[in-house]
């Protein structure tokens, strides 16, 4: 007869924790959806050749109905396939971006917060010049240098995003650093790679995914407005923040243009940010669930 | 001599921390090295570790020799060699000395693999070792938190065993103990002496502990040794003033301090 084990009790708990916490739920249920959306938007979407360069004269600027839920735009596109599709390109840069955020922003902070002194100095001070400017202004400043397209504007917004892991990862990895198993790795001569990877790295993560996840309703906001200022994606790409801004002039007759993929760049901002709520309540030990 | 340590000067910035003429090691020996808290006790442990430099300290002259082989600025690649493999270190929290996030039994391999053992050389030294200490063998199935502090430390001090190191600096490893387990941990260490012949430096500030466990004992003051001797000797009959001071502190059962 074997006891359970502390790992299936900790799952346990964990999905009680989800149960007790609607607001993750909700935000779960909303970003799993959109997820959803995404992967399957080529089944589910009714018009998926509207996506790409599809016009249909005889359609334009239809009023939401059986055939077209959310309308159609100027070009005649349907613009609840676009909504479905958007889902896939905003997904994708936000990937890309805390992807790339989290890859140069995180090994820089371990080695700064590891290592201290005169390394912690050269890296926190680059970091400061970053953050001295607002995201969204450096994200503007780096996309318009770098010109408009999609990739630029993840590279753009990663540029803007990338300091703040490496502070949190650096506090985070100043603080195991004083921690004693790793002066007892020392003492047992583990070298300096494998002690950032195997003991610092991991046991620094979990703020760090927490804030990955609250970020990411950030940088689906900072997207849009890029494509928004006509400095992200390009037509055709059915990108939610462009949609937008193409609708903006027909917005006091055809308020179908703007209203569903602003609705889309909201729910999911939102879904992000309880989801990245709830993950903390999670996460953090200290903090006692009340409810 | 398994261990010599000649003119050792450690530095912090401009202040000299630790200034040893002569201290030696012979295999089969508990050396004591008491005194109070920033007497450089723990600075000298960390010298013969080569880790002075983390805590932001400095050789800035002196010999250390471990097997006849110069431990003092060496590159740190080959003191990575020496590390748990001839000299192994404990500590005094033995509990956050395993990375949480590991299983006890991963912890051993990886360090014997580290140390050149195959996998299964590293299975079976785990598992003679534990039994040198007495622990169960599922025992390496355990995460840290799920550990008492008692059994942290002999599994701190089963690895040094695993490891074969032939020095055991042991930092306060009973200071974070109560008492039962104290007396445990201390019989460990002396069997590990008669059985394995392992040279152990012993640093503590709890001289009732030292008097009982060490042969010799080095009184630390301000990084300077201020009397050494057979621990018997040195703890009955001090000739240093500051040592029968510290000796006086000691509280004994049935007497008050005035």
């Amino acid at each position: 007869m074997k006891a359970p084990s502390l790992a299936d009790t900790r799952t346990r708990t964990a999905v009680i924790a989800v149960r007790r916490n609607p607001l993750l739920s909700a935000g779960a249920v909303i970003a799993l959806a959109l997820v959803a959306a995404a992967v399957l938007a080529p089944l589910v979407a009714p018009y998926p050749q509207d996506a790409g360069t599809a016009m249909h004269a005889g359609a334009i600027l239809l009023a939401p109905s059986w055939n077209h839920p959310f309308g159609t735009d100027m070009f005649g596109r349907d613009i609840f396939t676009r909504v479905l599709y958007g889902a896939r390109v905003s997904l994708g840069i936000t990937g890309l971006v805390l992807a790339i955020s989290v890859a140069i922003g995180v090994p820089l902070g371990i080695v700064a917060g590891y290592f201290g002194g005169f390394i912690d100095n050269v890296i926190m001070r680059v970091t400061d010049v970053f953050l001295a400017f607002p995201a969204l202004l450096l994200a503007l400043a780096f996309a318009t240098v770098l010109g408009a397209s999609t990739r630029n504007a993840v590279l753009a917004i990663a540029i803007a995003w990338w300091p703040w892991y490496a502070r949190l990862a650096r506090g985070q990895a100043a603080s195991v650093a004083g921690r004693g198993f790793i002066e007892a790795c020392r003492a047992l001569g583990v070298g300096r790679v494998r002690m950032l990877w195997r003991h610092v790295l991991p046991n620094s993560l979990t703020p760090l995914i927490v804030s990955v996840s609250l970020d990411a309703g950030g940088v689906i906001l900072t997207a849009a407005a890029l494509s928004f200022l006509g400095l992200g994606a390009q037509d055709p790409t059915p990108e939610w923040g462009l949609m937008v801004s193409q609708g903006q002039s027909f917005f006091t007759t055809q308020w179908w243009l703007v209203t569903f993929p602003g609705l889309a760049i909201m729910l999911t901002a939102m879904a992000f940010n309880l989801a990245g709520d709830g993950l903390r309540e999670i996460l953090d030990p200290r903090r006692v669930v009340t409810r | 001599m398994i261990l010599e340590i000649r003119n050792l000067a450690i530095n912090f910035g401009a202040r000299c921390v630790v200034d040893i003429e002569a201290l030696d090691l012979r295999t089969g020996e508990i050396l004591g090295l008491a005194g109070e808290s920033g007497s450089g006790k723990t600075m000298t442990a960390l010298a013969i570790m080569g880790l002075t430099a983390t805590s932001g300290a400095r050789i800035s002259s002196g010999s250390i020799t471990v097997d006849d082989r110069e431990l003092v600025h060496q590159r740190d690649t080959d003191l990575r060699r020496i590390r748990g493999s001839q000299i192994a270190m404990i500590f005094q929290a033995p509990v956050s000395s395993f990375n949480p996030l590991f299983k006890v039994g991963y912890i051993f391999i990886r360090s014997l693999r580290l140390h050149g053992a195959s996998r299964s050389e590293a299975r079976a030294h785990a598992r003679e070792a534990l039994e040198e200490v007495m622990l169960p063998y599922d025992m390496l199935e355990r995460r840290p938190y799920e550990l008492s502090g008692g059994q942290a430390q002999r599994l701190a001090i089963a690895l040094a065993v695993a490891l074969r190191s032939q020095v055991l600096l042991a930092d306060e490893p009973t200071s974070a103990l109560d008492v039962s387990v104290q007396g445990e941990i201390l019989d460990l260490i002396r069997r590990l002496r008669d059985r394995d012949g392992m040279a152990v430096l012993f640093i503590s500030h709890d001289l009732a502990v030292v008097a009982e466990l060490c042969d010799q004992v080095a009184v630390m003051r301000a990084g300077r040794i201020v009397e050494f001797g057979a621990s018997s000797q040195v703890l009955h009959s001090p000739t240093n003033d500051y040592t029968r001071q510290l000796v006086d502190s000691v509280p004994k059962l049935g007497t008050r301090a005035g």
